[in-house]
């Protein structure tokens, strides 16, 4: 059968779900990038690499640039390996936020917005809000998130896309959708507050 | 800022979406508030958010990436110790050519349904927004979803053959039907090409043709392999 558009460069089977990294194994990686082992990227790349590009292509929309931005953040990781430790996470979950801060940062340079310096705030990579996202990560499948963004309210589905995706600002978003800017701020937290209660976080200090 | 105002921002702030005068006044803020529990644990939820992204996308990086990541790596190591470096420390070249669309070849066929196609299911719009960047090139995000649940979202650069489609709410078809996607432009359509939506009813992907402002895409159930000119009403259409 004919497709929409032929996969331009088949990276691996497309039919095969890549196994989700255990906790054994993103130890042993985040030890081995921790005594500056190479190999342990070049092993990284090859269990997760295809969902780093996913991720990046569902950002950028450009395969050549969904592959820059994946090599930086390899390299981010590699940067920062003598500090990949239980307290930043699971080397795996890192290495996706890394690759999403590097997508926004490269998405706002082409289309020449405004930057936003450090697009993720530092708090994603704060103890608390890697601890509370440990517990529930193993549960948290491609399946499951996107059964818990489908269920959201239309509206608060397509602000937090914008937002994560998009990486717009509130302003950018209330702009572009022609909603209040008082209705852009309340459909991303309540959006998010469905999520959090759908993910099963809690919230405690 | 007060207690409320900090609290309107939180989704906002984790998402990096507020501005950096924002940014720093709430961090100022939560150092002495109860609200930097709820901002951790709304960061928490944004960390989950990257598994939204297709675990396999429908295209993957060229086969070549490990290795430009690997000898990146290696170079840095060698940079950043030089004296562990036995190669020369210059960092490589490295070849980035750029992703090839290829041509489909495709082309307008007169329709005689274009009219059919441009008043259907009209009524059943649940909702509908087109989003538009004013930059050069313009960007369209169009998102349209049916009264029954069928939607599609196009992403495209006006008038740049690459536009990215998303599918979601369509059942399986019997081998020998599939589902095809048309653009309608004046009173012609074109054959986008035919997809086979996943178990989820959803399919994803991109399309070489050029899409402009005022196009109606259609999805209509043809026989398999696709028809040259739609055959049955279009169990979907939006206009950009
Ligand atoms: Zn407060």
């Amino acid at each position: 059968m004919a497709t929409i558009a032929p996969p331009l460069q088949a990276g691996g089977t497309a039919t095969q779900v890549p196994k989700r990294i255990s906790r054994e194994e993103a130890d042993g990686l985040a030890a081995r990038l921790r005594g500056r082992d190479p190999g342990a990227v070049e092993d990284l790349y090859a269990m997760i690499g295809r969902r780093a590009f996913g991720l990046a292509y569902r950002v950028l929309g450009d395969g050549s640039a969904a592959e820059d931005a994946v090599q930086e953040a390899f390299l981010d990781l590699w940067r920062l390996a003598p500090a990949v430790d239980r307290s930043r996470g699971r080397v795996d979950s890192l290495l996706m936020t890394l690759v999403h801060r590097r997508s926004i940062d490269a998405l706002r340079a082409r289309e020449r917005r405004t930057p936003i310096t450090g697009v993720m705030p530092d708090e994603v990579l704060d103890h608390n809000a890697v601890e509370l996202f440990e517990r529930v990560a193993d549960a948290l499948t491609h399946e499951r998130v996107v059964e818990c963004m489908e269920s959201l309210p239309a509206d608060q589905k397509i602000t937090i896309e914008l937002a994560y995706f998009g990486g717009l600002t509130h302003t950018e978003i209330a702009e572009q959708t022609g909603a209040p800017l008082g209705t852009v701020k309340s459909r991303l937290r309540l959006g998010l507050l469905r999520l959090r209660a759908d993910f099963g976080i809690e919230e405690t200090s | 800022m007060t207690c409320d105002e900090v609290r309107d921002l939180t989704g906002a702030y984790v998402l990096g979406s507020t501005t950096e005068n924002e940014k720093r006044q709430i961090e100022n803020h939560v150092a002495g508030c109860d609200l930097h529990a709820e901002i951790a644990s709304l960061a928490a939820v944004t960390l989950g958010l990257a598994a939204a992204a297709p675990e396999v996308p429908e295209i993957g990086p060229r086969s070549g990436l490990g290795a430009r990541i690997s000898a990146a790596v290696r170079a840095d190591e060698a940079a950043s110790d030089p004296a562990s470096a036995v190669a020369p420390v210059s960092r490589p070249v490295w070849s980035r050519p750029r992703w090839s669309w290829a041509s489909s070849g495709a082309r307008f066929v007169p329709l005689s349904v274009a009219a059919a196609l441009a008043v259907a299911v009209g009524a059943l719009i649940i909702w509908n927004v087109t989003l538009q960047l004013n930059e050069p090139g313009e960007e369209l995000v169009h998102f349209f979803k049916e009264a029954d649940g069928d939607w599609v979202r196009v992403e495209a650069t006006l008038g740049e053959p690459n536009a990215r489609v998303s599918l979601g709410g369509f059942d399986p078809l019997p081998p020998d039907r599939d589902y095809q996607l048309w653009a309608v432009r004046d009173d012609s359509a074109i054959s986008l090409g035919v997809f086979d939506p996943d178990e989820d009813g959803k399919w994803s992907g991109d399309i070489d043709f050029p899409l402009e402002r005022g196009d109606l895409i259609a999805i209509t159930e043809e026989a398999e392999g696709g028809s040259s000119a739609p055959t049955t009403d279009p169990l979907l259409s939006t206009r950009l």
